[in-house]
């Protein structure tokens, strides 16, 4: 896999990766190669480590007041909105969470709202970013999940390693490269596209089959120019997914991984 | 210090509302004042440090210790957040000022800040005010403000080649000095 992008090509534009200096379409090739090369991996994790750090520099400043009781009201009227409780696994999570407190120290009681909210915590990042999604009610966050999924695996890479990651080209009907789509594996996988010759600019929407013929929506890529790229969690497995669609009016585009 | 970092954000996770109230008591102000620090606009740094907080919820269950403390991957979160803002506001509020004082302070302690969180930032300060200057500003306008390569050579009226180089060379510098510190 890494034979498309030697370490060489790559190992000059990880730290653009890790201070999130790189664009869309060196991301992906970035992140593709050190999928498969623990050298560049280990030098992404360090150097996104040591980028993080300079975070620190930032000027404290105290935020407007009530900030935090509407933070805390915000996140407790998101969590009202999420799926019913599940008490056969009450006990379990429940248990769960004392463990990862210190005893004695923030006297948690948890009434089922809590479960609900711990379930979520715990059982999946996939649920969890899905939620983020569909949470997302405001077109000011549209490219959270495509930075922030990055960013994640390029804090450390998060790979299921019994799945393989995929690309493709993106081809028009006459066989025009104009593009790659990426499948990222992992907890959530995700699917990454480039777009680096569109057709036409604008939003391309997005869809994923999967071999079992399940159509879903996997967001837009906003295409300025002809160069855009999209990033969003996949609701399925990576080898699950046989057919990603992007169209817009009067152009359709197939991408078989 | 209580309760550990960790502990909270699992709290916050769980649904536990004393917990979430104690997290971002203990991070607004880094948190706010990053978010500042990148979209120039406090209303607008308020709704950010906000989304901020509530993405920690969100992925909460992804944070994994081994990878990095509770502040940075709260931090980066903000910072991406922040960066989403202004991106999609098309506008770069940059002001060179904060980032001369940011690269430039001796000191920013804050006397509620915990030891040796303050002992990291001067650390950090420290090594960040050994690299050359030209690499000093480009790894801070792309690692905290999430300037490109490009826009790192528009703004510094250099070819892109050399704004790549001094971004790769300053963070690989501020890397070999931090870990001769750690060791």
């Amino acid at each position: 896999m890494s034979d498309n992008f030697p370490c060489e090509q790559i190992r000059p534009m990880l730290a653009e990766l890790a201070t999130t200096a790189a664009t869309g379409h060196d991301r992906a090739q970035i992140l593709w190669h050190v999928l498969d090369c623990p050298a560049c991996q280990h030098d992404l994790a360090e150097l996104a480590r040591t980028a993080d750090e300079l975070l620190l520099l930032a000027p404290q400043q105290q935020p407007p007041a009530g900030f935090e009781a509407a933070v805390v009201q915000r996140i407790q009227n998101l969590a009202a909105a999420r799926a019913p409780d599940r008490s056969t696994t009450a006990r379990r999570l429940k248990a769960a969470i004392r463990r990862l407190l210190p005893p004695g120290t923030i006297g948690v009681r948890l009434p089922a709202g809590t479960l609900r909210a711990a379930r979520r915590a715990l059982v999946g990042a996939v649920a969890l970013v899905l939620a983020a999604l569909v949470g997302a009610g405001t077109m000011l966050w549209r490219t959270a999940p495509d930075r922030h999924l990055a960013d994640e695996y390029r804090r450390g890479l998060i790979v299921d390693s019994g799945q393989a990651p995929k690309s493709a080209p993106i081809t028009t009907d006459a066989g025009l490269v104009v593009g790659r789509v990426y499948l990222f594996p992992g907890a959530p996988a995700w699917i990454l596209v480039a777009l680096t010759a569109a057709p036409q600019p604008g939003g391309y929407t997005m869809s994923v089959v999967t071999t079992g013929g399940v159509r879903y929506s996997a967001g837009v890529c906003q295409v300025t120019g002809r160069v855009g790229t999209a990033g969003y969690p996949l609701p399925v497995a990576v080898n699950e997914v046989r057919l990603v669609e992007m169209t817009r009016p009067g152009v359709r585009l197939d991408v078989h991984p | 210090m209580g309760v550990t970092d960790d502990g909270l954000l699992a709290g916050m996770a769980a649904g536990d509302a004393q917990a979430a109230a104690a997290f971002v008591r203990r991070h607004q102000a880094r948190v706010f004042g990053l978010a500042l620090t990148i979209v120039g606009v406090r209303a607008v740094a308020e709704e950010v440090a906000q989304e901020a907080f509530v993405r920690a919820w969100r992925f909460a269950g992804a944070y994994d210790p081994r990878r990095g403390g509770v502040t940075t991957w709260l931090l980066a979160i903000a910072r991406n957040a922040a960066i989403d803002a202004v991106r999609l506001g098309r506008d770069r509020p940059y002001d060179p000022d904060v980032l001369t004082d940011m690269i430039s302070q001796v000191s920013d302690g804050r006397a509620e800040d915990y030891p040796e969180r303050l002992a990291d930032t001067h650390r950090i300060r420290a090594a960040l005010t050994r690299l050359p200057h030209d690499q000093r500003v480009a790894v801070v306008l792309a690692a905290i403000y999430g300037l490109t390569a490009r826009e790192i050579a528009e703004r510094e009226q250099i070819p892109l080649g050399t704004a790549k180089t001094r971004i790769r060379l300053g963070l690989a510098r501020l890397r070999h000095q931090l870990e001769v510190r750690d060791e």
